[in-house]
């Protein structure tokens, strides 16, 4: 892969990436800087990637390994204020969607970042599974909580 | 819930996010002038040839083998800095093999902690691994002999003069093929208390445990063919006596029970059809190769250090006539006004050349076409001196 295709991939999956990040740090600033860490950690260690195919996969895990290393190299906790706040500045389908994302955010950790990666980022069970370390069972049960959680909240919007 | 498209509905990414990306995308080129071994070189059969002719040009003393202290971390430790909750367990259970062996060296001491094996032990999916297949991790330790703390990963100058290549090696498969490129899905790394960490991750190799397997850690971004010596004969490695660099060499105890030669061989031809897709006789799925990607291929398999000149201009303002010095190590440097360029030590005794001849030092290319391309030569004056010159694509 040449470093045009991977500049063209990342910024493809730059908006994945920040929604994985954001699940996990919730805050700008941080995943500004974890993004930034994967990046780089990703294209010094593009020449082990052996199949093309798995590099969203792959460039995943590194992001969420750095958004741990971030987590554990700040031994300050995150300020609620400073914690993801959903923009407002986006328009009809867009608003709902902005709002349910503000909703996920508020769901402890353990659900919204299999949710983030499963329903709105299209990983599947089992990636999903292998991507945090934990059986497909208990992504599932992960998944249907959340969706619980989100349906008692929305209601039938969801 | 419907998963598809959602992630276009959700929050768009801020600015200073953004930004972040883009400052990482533009220092992509600081990071292939420091490692250009590693990422300038393609593909692995070019990358190989590089390395296989670039020395490294440390200049360090013999080597001490002892027990690691017990000031390291264990590997478990390591695996949990990492966040890695199941290979930390694994670490811990009777498949696991504690090594704690250390080998000093004048700058650095290296130490191979400890390795595990198994399918699915990790945390994390392995990116080129399908899910259930085996893999085999090792912890290693490096740290500066002084007692000077290891640069932080977070520093400017991790991974600068301080950058390791550590990898697994196998009995009769030769090093420079078969080694963390083609074995490997790639490691991690962390500073804890001065000592930089290494957690390599790989292809379970215990299938060739009727053979000897080792853990290597040299200095640099790729195999260094003078750090080693591969015996043809008896296919065994060992350190070569005569390197002044790092050229740390560990075995692997592994109960010779593991070994499968059927599932090892089927292994090899894996990995050889992936280096050498022309010689297997079967068709590889290479889909990382584009067209342009092709042709560069077939263009640079065509050129030679006689003919060079024929398809390649020379760039006059990287001409420089060299003169060994007393450990007949040459020194140059250039620079092209692309920004790619170089600055090389080389020991001559591992370059095959002869009176008037002109090598080929590897070749990379910006983008990955034609037009991009840099080839560095050597020639052989015949006088005692050689000179060097970098070659790129002009109006020929």
């Amino acid at each position: 892969m040449t470093k045009e295709q991977f500049t063209t991939k990342i910024l493809a999956l730059e908006k994945s990436m920040y929604h994985t990040a954001i699940a996990i740090l919730q805050n700008d600033d941080d995943c500004a800087d974890a993004m930034q860490n994967a990046v780089m950690t990703a294209y010094k260690n593009l020449p082990g990637l052996r199949k093309p195919e798995f590099f969203n996969t792959w460039l995943t895990r590194i992001l969420i390994n750095e958004c741990y290393k971030l987590i554990r190299s700040r031994k300050n906790t995150v300020e609620y204020e400073e914690r993801f706040e959903p923009s407002t500045d986006t328009d009809g389908d867009a608003l709902e969607s902005s709002e349910l994302f503000g909703e996920i955010m508020q769901l402890s950790e353990n659900y919204r970042v299999p949710i983030v990666l499963h329903y709105i980022e299209g990983y599947s069970v089992k990636e999903t599974a292998a991507m945090l370390g934990t059986t497909q069972a208990a992504v599932k049960q992960r998944l249907l909580r959340a969706r619980k959680i989100l349906k008692e909240r929305f209601g039938e919007r969801l | 819930m419907k998963k598809s498209n959602m992630s276009d509905k959700f929050p768009k990414v801020p600015l200073k996010v953004h930004e972040a990306v883009l400052e990482a995308l533009d220092g992509l080129d600081d990071l292939e002038t420091g490692k250009e071994n590693i990422i300038m070189f393609r593909n692995r059969k070019n990358k190989y040839a590089a390395a296989a002719i670039i020395g490294a040009a440390v200049i360090a003393a013999g080597t001490v083998t002892c027990y690691a202290a017990l000031k390291y971390l264990t590997p478990s430790q390591a695996a949990l800095e990492l966040g890695d909750n199941k290979l930390a367990k694994a670490f811990e259970g009777e498949d696991a093999i504690p090594i704690n062996e250390t080998q000093k060296y004048d700058d650095y001491t290296i130490s191979l902690l400890g390795v595990a094996s198994g399918a699915d032990i990790s945390d994390y999916i392995s990116p080129d691994a399908a899910l259930g297949d085996s893999t085999m991790y090792a912890v290693l330790a490096m740290e500066k002999t002084d007692g000077t703390p290891m640069p932080d990963t977070s520093s400017d100058e991790y991974g600068g003069s301080s950058a390791f290549f550590a990898s697994p090696y196998i009995q009769g498969l030769a090093p420079k093929d078969f080694n963390i490129y083609t074995l490997g899905t790639g490691y991690s790394e962390f500073v804890k208390d001065g000592v930089q960490y290494r957690l390599l991750e790989f292809d379970d190799i215990s299938i060739f445990a009727d053979r000897t397997i080792y853990i290597g850690v040299s200095e640099g971004m790729a195999y260094d063919v003078s750090a080693y010596i591969f015996d043809e004969t008896t296919g065994k490695i060992s350190k070569n006596p005569a390197y002044s660099g790092i050229n740390a060499l560990f075995t692997l105890p592994i109960d010779n029970s593991c070994a499968d030669k059927k599932a090892a061989q089927e292994f090899i031809d894996k990995i050889s059809a992936e280096m050498h897709p022309s010689k297997s006789g079967k068709p590889v799925s290479q889909p990382e190769m584009s067209d342009e990607e092709k042709e560069l291929d077939a263009f640079m398999s065509q050129i030679t250090g006689e003919n060079i000149g024929e398809y390649l201009e020379r760039v006059e303002s990287t001409v420089q006539i060299l003169t060994p010095d007393k450990d007949n190590y040459i020194e140059y440097s250039w620079e092209l006004e692309s920004g790619a360029g170089g600055n090389e030590k080389l020991l001559l005794d591992w370059i095959d050349i002869a009176p008037g001849e002109t090598k080929l030092l590897g070749w990379s290319s910006s983008g990955g076409t034609i037009e991009g391309l840099c080839v560095p030569t050597l020639t052989d004056n015949g006088d005692g001196t050689y000179t060097f010159a970098a070659y790129i694509y002009g109006q020929k």
